[in-house]
């Protein structure tokens, strides 16, 4: 003998319920990836290796234009580690304000490369640089430690 | 049937959760901000103390101008992004109100 459904509508109210709550229980909004200790990691790397230069630059107080070649290996090095990050942070979805910030941080990295190569380099340019990089660094990672509150795992929105 | 659900509440509750976080991120950024904007200016100001004590051209002026003006689209950026990261925890913060009313409203119903 088949049981009579004595209270549907209450069964069909409850199983809506159960499913806007799963609903919203699944979906948090996601508008900016996660911390990412790599980049943070790999910023702070070139930030050493950039203020090591300057410093260099300061202590010997010229590098003349000529001097360019002898230091083709810190240009080198700093352009890979650049696009080494740049790859990473375009990996991510959502990570276009990094991106952004990635490609002020290699457009100051040719501009210095440009004035070695044309005018060499002086105090004065050690310091300005320091300042300009140390500013980009200082931003690059305000923003990653920021992310440290933004959830690993969500739902959705893009 | 009904379903114990207070929606002027809940709603009071979301945008209480909102706002909670929209100040916070939004503090941090203005802070940020007004931080970064002071330092700018401290370095153009820098800039034209060593123009005019004649230790630089003004050729070299304008290209250490330009220098530091670029270097500030990073700190625009992260400006931007700790925005994005309060408005994200915003709505956040009012989802997980509405998922706990939902939730209670839905073991009492059954």
């Amino acid at each position: 003998m088949r049981r009579p459904i004595t209270n549907a509508p209450t069964a069909v109210c409850a199983l809506l319920f159960f499913f806007c709550s799963l609903l919203v229980a699944c979906t948090s909004v996601q508008l900016i990836p996660p911390y990412d200790s790599n980049i943070d990691k790999n910023v702070t790397a070139l930030q050493s290796d950039t203020e090591t230069f300057l410093v260099k630059v300061v202590r010997l107080e010229k590098l003349e234009p000529g001097t360019y070649k002898d230091y083709a290996d810190f240009y080198d090095k700093e352009k890979v580690a650049v696009s080494g990050l740049q790859v990473r942070v375009e990996a991510v979805s959502q990570n276009t304000l990094t991106s952004g910030q990635v490609n002020t941080l290699s457009e100051t990295y040719a501009a210095l490369e440009k004035r070695h190569k044309e005018k060499g380099l002086n105090v004065e340019d050690a310091y300005e640089y320091e300042k300009a990089f140390n500013r980009i660094f200082e931003a690059i990672l305000t923003l990653e430690v920021a992310k440290k509150g933004v959830p690993a795992t969500t739902g959705s929105s893009k | 049937m009904s379903f114990p659900i207070d929606t002027d509440k809940v709603v009071k509750d979301m945008v209480q959760a909102a706002s909670g976080a929209l100040v916070k991120g939004g503090q941090q950024a203005t802070d940020y901000a007004s931080h970064e904007f002071e330092k700018f200016i401290a370095d153009l100001d820098h800039i034209q103390d060593l123009l005019e004590k004649g230790k630089i051209s003004a050729e070299d002026a304008q290209y250490y101008a330009d220098l530091q003006k670029s270097s500030m689209k990073a700190v625009l950026l992260t400006i931007q992004g700790l925005g994005v990261i309060a408005v994200q925890n915003a709505v956040n913060a009012a989802l997980a109100v509405l998922t706990a009313a939902l939730g209670a409203a839905l073991k009492l119903a059954l």
